[in-house]
């Protein structure tokens, strides 16, 4: 395990180094000016090359190159030339609330997903597979966006019972920051005003980011537990009266929970991509506002840095997943 | 067994409570009623106001740092602010300018001299976003603690505009940039601060989500019968339109910048709520390629003027928020040129042109550009691209992100350029130089500026540089209208149109005036809340 671990690891370091190199090569082979563009459209040339010369635009591209992975190996991302401020601080400040959300967002798809699935399978062709079978029609064919803006038509102007957008009330202040996170920070410095309308903030736009997904895990589920369900193992431990609450717990999803992994931990990763649409529509200051500017100014060190994030994330979700397959199903060996 | 059903139950009945709770200490009585909301969709990059140069800026700015002068509300005159008045040499090189005693930055110090020359010190110094504005100061001294001097390299007589404009014009506290120097100006820490000695002070930025001003109470012209206006200011970043109306519907939001025209219809059914409109001086062109491919010759130029449908533009493809352009120059200016015919499709006209220009029957394709993200230039092309079918002539239509797009523009090469591309401007003060001297004097070419369609008439470059140091205001005038006459005659572009600003607001705020030059901005003190 632990041999498969650090090859995986190893790994992970080459897919990066990749990345690094083809995206640095096509922020920069694209087409646009970054020096122009930070400039601003009415700056003059003088301007212009002394932003180039500031952020070392004029060198060669295998020298800003050098020069960025060295800053990178450092644990520095470099100057944002759009904000003037060093990357990784505006990365922490956009980051963290997406995480928060998109955090939010699996707690609630695995919480949903995969009981309904289960229920979906072991109530086969009644009601409530019916029922759910909706839910996931739904949840796969509605567009993200649309199914925002109902749900802010519904709860927030029809109901009144959640806010519209925002990470917290703009008439309650934040909680003090230890680790950026609202929800985390407030119960740990018992700010429960900051926690209440933290919470009720993230309540609509979870639930957006969460419900395609959960409804595709929800199918997943439920058709692996069929199939587990129909295997003689099962028959047999029926045959021998065993409780059927036993049975569907430690005999049916321990089986059919590889697939069903598999399938959250894309899901998980594709809320990164999800959260975007989300964010806008709610919003939310995170990574996707950030992303979104920072390609249409073409500043570069942000860009670079958002894939970097975003790369290491999606390859952390699928080593969990790899990891999750062993400690589950014995069989499964790594060497 | 039991247990755990009681475990699980437990925390289910904490997890409603706690959202309860929550919800009800939320719902806690906060002061709204003496706080506006605003709602506007992107927020600046910085609020250092001697680098930022973005109109996600204006609201800020406006209301936190003053100016030795500015607009006047509601007009493009320019009117005493942190200057009580000012004189001007005869050769009008030196500007003297005598400040108001007893003004306080918001972190407590005074108002002086010293700090009107640190400030514009600052901004030469930095030479980014604004400063080619300034570039004509030479020296700036500080006479005594209330009189400030200007020296100029050269005549400027748009200097007062540019003074009243709003970018790297603000006055800031020197010790607080001082106190947060670390070699940068006080860069990184007034890219997230602000201390002016303006109206409100700045309370707090939390990034991508709102920006808090507080009202400032030792503000030089004091709150004595204004007790109704806000107490806070809360600048929420609402990116999505439709959700700006939603918050404004709902009352969480007093004023919303972004309301699409389909939601606009919308409102003004709602009685509760006071919509605003006001063309604004953003100007779109069609700027023609003048240097090569067939748009080099001018009777081709002519006819493809002639081939638009500007009452269509205006109506259906802009839905009636723009008003028609006459001349390249903001209408309503002082020195816009007022005499220029208004166009109107004309296709016989076109025809004939085209024929002259040995095209009878068109037969060549040109290139139409613009920037991702602007429908109505994109609908403007189409609708061009139907008139001009029917002369023979094909319009390939091409969409390209900002920095691409100036990619392909900043190219010193005209047979490189398109024919055709559609691009708006702001000017930065109120002065129809701003318009002309950047878009149609031949300095001005690629990859240097603004005059991106090779544009070059030898007399226009005359009068634009007689006008730049022009001192009598009615010979200036003079120059920049026959200036005005003679691109039109040249068709060095098509003006199109002025897009409407839309502001909509709850009714009980009162006390907006429209800026035409601040556009995004408020005058925050003359506002207040009747609920």
């Amino acid at each position: 395990m632990w041999a498969f671990l650090v090859r995986r690891l190893s790994l992970t370091l080459v897919t990066l180094w990749g990345l690094t190199l083809i995206t640095f090569l096509i922020v920069h082979i694209a087409p646009g000016d970054p020096a122009r563009t930070a400039a601003g459209p009415q700056a003059r040339q003088e301007q212009v090359e002394q932003i180039r010369k500031l952020y070392g635009l004029d060198q060669p591209l295998w020298v800003q190159y050098a020069r960025y992975m060295g800053r990178l190996i450092r644990g520095d991302f470099g100057v944002s030339l759009w904000y003037k401020r060093p990357v990784s601080v505006e990365l922490k400040t956009y980051l963290i609330p997406t995480l928060e959300l998109a955090f939010c967002a699996a707690v609630l798809l695995i919480c949903l997903g995969f009981p309904l699935g289960i229920l979906s399978a072991i109530h086969r062709n009644s009601v409530l597979d019916h029922a759910v079978r909706l839910f996931a029609l739904t949840g796969v064919s509605f567009p993200i966006f649309l199914l925002g803006l109902i749900l802010q038509l519904v709860f927030y102007r029809a109901l009144g019972w959640f806010p519209a957008g925002g990470r917290i009330s703009p008439f309650v202040s934040p909680p003090q920051t230890i680790t950026g996170f609202y929800i985390v920070d407030a119960l740990l410095t018992g700010n429960w005003r900051a926690l209440a309308s933290a919470l009720h903030h993230l309540a609509l736009p979870a639930v957006t980011l969460a419900y395609g997904s959960a409804a595709v895990v929800s199918r997943m589920t439920r058709s692996c537990f069929l199939e587990v369900l129909g295997e003689e193992y099962i028959q047999t431990a029926r045959a021998k009266g065993m409780p059927e609450r036993i049975i569907l717990l430690r005999h049916a999803l321990r089986n059919a929970l590889i697939p069903i992994i598999t399938a959250t931990a894309l899901q998980i990763g594709s809320l990164l991509s999800g959260v975007l649409l989300v964010e806008v529509i709610f919003s939310w200051p995170g990574l996707g506002t950030y992303a979104y500017t920072s390609a249409v100014v073409l500043d570069v060190n942000a860009i670079m840095a958002i894939t970097i994030v975003t790369a290491l994330i999606y390859i952390g979700i699928n080593l969990l997943a790899d990891v999750l397959y062993a400690i589950i199903d014995p069989r499964i060996q790594y060497t | 067994m039991n247990c755990k059903r009681c475990c699980t139950f437990g925390f289910a009945v904490l997890l409603l409570l706690v959202g309860f709770v929550g919800w009800g200490l939320e719902s806690q009585p906060v002061p709204r009623e003496e706080t506006l909301v605003i709602a506007t969709g992107l927020q600046p990059s910085t609020l250092d106001i001697g680098v930022c140069y973005e109109a996600a800026s204006i609201n800020v700015f406006l209301a936190v740092y003053e100016r030795l002068v500015r607009y006047a509300p509601g007009s493009t005159s320019v009117e005493p602010e942190l200057a009580e008045s000012w004189q001007v040499s005869p050769d009008g090189k030196v500007w003297t300018f005598y400040l108001r005693q007893g003004v306080k930055f918001h972190d407590g110090t005074a108002f002086n001299a010293a700090a009107v020359k640190f400030s514009f010190d600052r901004v030469l110094e930095l030479n980014l976003g604004p400063a080619w504005m300034f570039a004509p100061i030479e020296q700036i001294d500080v006479i005594d603690d209330y009189t400030v001097q200007f020296s100029l390299k050269h005549p400027y007589p748009e200097f007062l505009q540019v003074l009243a404009n709003i970018f790297g014009t603000g006055i800031v506290s020197p010790t607080a940039v001082l106190e947060h120097d670390v070699g940068d100006f006080a860069q990184a820490w007034l890219s997230e601060n602000m201390v002016g000695t303006g109206p409100y002070r700045f309370v707090e930025w939390v990034k991508g989500q709102h920006i808090i001003l507080e009202r400032f109470d030792e503000y030089w012209r004091g709150w004595k019968g204004r007790e109704k206006a806000p107490k806070r200011v809360v600048i929420r970043y609402v990116l999505e339109p439709a959700v700006q109306r939603l918050l404004l519907e709902g009352g969480d939001v007093d004023i919303a910048m972004n309301i699409s025209p389909d939601d606009w219809e919308v409102l003004k059914l709602n009685p509760h709520i006071r919509l605003i409109e006001e063309p604004s001086l953003h100007a779109t062109y069609l700027r023609f390629n003048t240097a090569a491919g067939p748009t080099a010759d001018r009777r081709v130029r002519e006819a493809i003027r002639a081939a638009l449908d500007y009452e269509a533009m205006i109506k259906n493809v802009l839905l009636g928020h723009a008003i028609q352009m006459q001349g390249s120059a903001g209408k309503g200016l002082p020195c816009h040129n007022d005499k220029l015919p208004m166009l109107k499709q004309d296709l016989d006209l076109a025809r004939r042109l085209l024929a002259e220009a040995g095209y009878p029957y068109g037969g060549f394709t040109l290139e139409y550009m613009f920037e991702s993200g602007h429908d109505d230039r994109r609908m403007v092309g189409e609708l061009l691209q139907a008139s001009l079918r029917k002369l023979g002539i094909e319009l390939k239509i091409i969409e390209l992100p900002w920095p691409s797009l100036w990619d392909r523009l900043c190219v010193a090469s005209p047979e490189e350029h398109p024919a055709i591309v559609a691009n708006g401007w702001w000017p930065d003060y109120a002065d129809v130089i701003n318009y002309l001297y950047p878009m149609y004097h031949s300095s001005q070419w690629p990859p240097v500026a603004f005059n991106i369609g090779f544009y070059k008439n030898p007399l226009v470059d005359q009068l634009l540089d007689q006008a730049q140091v022009e001192t009598d205001p009615e010979l200036r005038c003079q120059k920049l209208l026959t200036v005005q006459e003679l691109i039109y005659a040249d068709v060095a572009d098509i003006p199109l149109y002025h897009l409407t600003t839309r502001v909509a607001m709850r009714d009980w705020v009162k006390g907006y005036v429209y800026s035409p030059i601040y556009t995004e901005g408020f005058y925050l003190y003359d506002m207040w809340i009747d609920r």
